[in-house]
């Protein structure tokens, strides 16, 4: 055999991938020539270190993750992608984000259809969204609003119903589909605290609110 | 009044979701270490495998019970960061690093960049083995490189990564051969000792 061909079938031999021929055919020559037998030595050598790299464990939070996502009924039309720019962008500050209703300015306008509740959405940086909240709510409700993904985002509270006085809520998203993220929002109003969290595809999945007192 | 078929589906789609939640827990270090061995960046890993977790999930009903899990996972994970490569090379990011950035009144400002010859991690790395196969491995391209992975740490024989790589077992030889290589080359002088690990054994 020549020195070529058992170069290239060091691997396979290594990896014991040859057939019973092929193996004993470059074990004869490796026995006789010092060149592939050092090829050989450091192939081995390289399939050895990657053998013995630091086993790596899962970031613990990684289902969470995950979950969060899955949970996020009806899924998005358009696939996500792991990868690119806002990814790493959006990792530069918290996952979270607080939204404080004003006590001040929440009404009793419980059951009215189109609520005069607007937040703008004021992105700091691509990642910290701070809902700064001008107008009037129910004490207690469920609203559906859309995020427009334009350059800065307008979020906008289209209905809003009666929910029974939720103490702490934990609520997905759903998409409205035509290019729009619905948000649900739980359980503002006084004295509620709600927070966005924001998923790495740079829409909203979960928010979480709960009782100030 | 709730239907029984209702009933049915809705315990089937628990049954569902905690059994893909088993799988999840009990496949995510090893996906996680596939995707950190591929990217390099815990960040990136951690991204690469909750997307293939939730593809996976998104397809779970075409995946045939009995069949492996743990491949047609990885299988995903693979195409996953292999079209994310193919992504990034269709819109490169051109900018030099060392380019002055222009300033509004039209003068440039220098860039103060560390000096990546003498920074923390390049001295962490010199002295640290798997820094350097780390390294080494993200300079193989894409299909080398998981070729290797999944087989010198993932352990697959030549015909199990031939079915997650969907390719033939010709192609994955070919691979491993190519990859490692190159990892030959890049690691000889780091090697000697572990090589000879293997040969003692």
């Amino acid at each position: 055999m020549m020195c070529s061909m058992v170069q290239r079938l060091i691997s396979a031999y290594i990896d014991r991938e040859l057939s019973e021929d092929d193996r004993s055919r470059v074990r004869r020559h490796l026995a006789s020539c010092s060149e592939c037998y050092a090829v050989y030595q450091s192939t081995a050598a390289v399939k050895s270190a990657l053998a013995s790299m630091t086993p790596v464990e899962c970031p613990p939070c990684l289902w969470e993750g995950v979950e969060a996502r899955i949970s996020a009924a009806p899924l998005k039309a358009a696939p996500a992608r792991y990868g690119g720019e806002r990814f790493s962008l959006l990792r530069s500050a918290a996952s979270f984000v607080k939204i404080v209703a004003p006590a001040a300015v929440v009404g009793a306008l419980i059951a009215v259809p189109v609520v005069q509740l607007a937040f703008g959405i004021d992105l700091i940086g691509p990642m910290g969204a701070r809902l700064a909240g001008t107008g009037a709510g129910s004490n207690s409700g469920v609203g559906v609003a859309t995020v427009q993904a334009d350059e800065t985002p307008r979020l906008t509270l289209q209905s809003i119903v009666p929910a029974p006085a939720a103490r702490a809520v934990s609520l997905t998203a759903a998409s409205l589909g035509g290019g729009s993220d619905s948000l649900i929002l739980g359980a503002f109003g006084d004295n509620h605290l709600v927070q966005l969290q924001l998923d790495p595809e740079d829409y909203f999945t979960r928010i979480g609110g709960s009782v100030r007192d | 009044m709730v239907s029984q078929q209702t009933l049915v589906s809705s315990a089937q789609a628990l049954s569902k979701d905690a059994e893909f939640e088993s799988l999840v827990r009990r496949y995510q270090n090893s996906v996680y270490s596939i995707a950190l061995r591929m990217t390099g960046n815990p960040y990136e890993a951690q991204d690469l495998t909750q997307e293939a977790f939730v593809r996976a999930y998104r397809a779970f009903d075409s995946y045939r019970r009995g069949t492996s899990f743990d491949k047609w996972l990885y299988r995903i994970v693979t195409n996953l960061y292999i079209d994310e490569v193919r992504r990034r090379k269709r819109t490169p990011y051109t900018e030099s690093l060392d380019q002055p950035i222009g300033t509004h009144d039209g003068g440039t400002i220098e860039r103060e960049l560390p000096d990546s010859s003498t920074s923390p991690e390049e001295v962490f790395d010199r002295t640290h083995l798997d820094g350097r196969l780390q390294q080494a491995l993200e300079s193989l391209p894409p299909d080398f490189r998981m070729a290797v992975i999944l087989c010198d740490i993932e352990g697959f024989s030549y015909e199990e990564i031939a079915q997650i790589m969907n390719t033939s077992i010709g192609t994955v030889r070919s691979r491993i051969h190519r990859g490692r290589r190159a990892l030959r080359d890049k690691l000889a002088p780091y090697l000697t000792e572990r090589g000879q690990e293997v040969i003692d054994r």
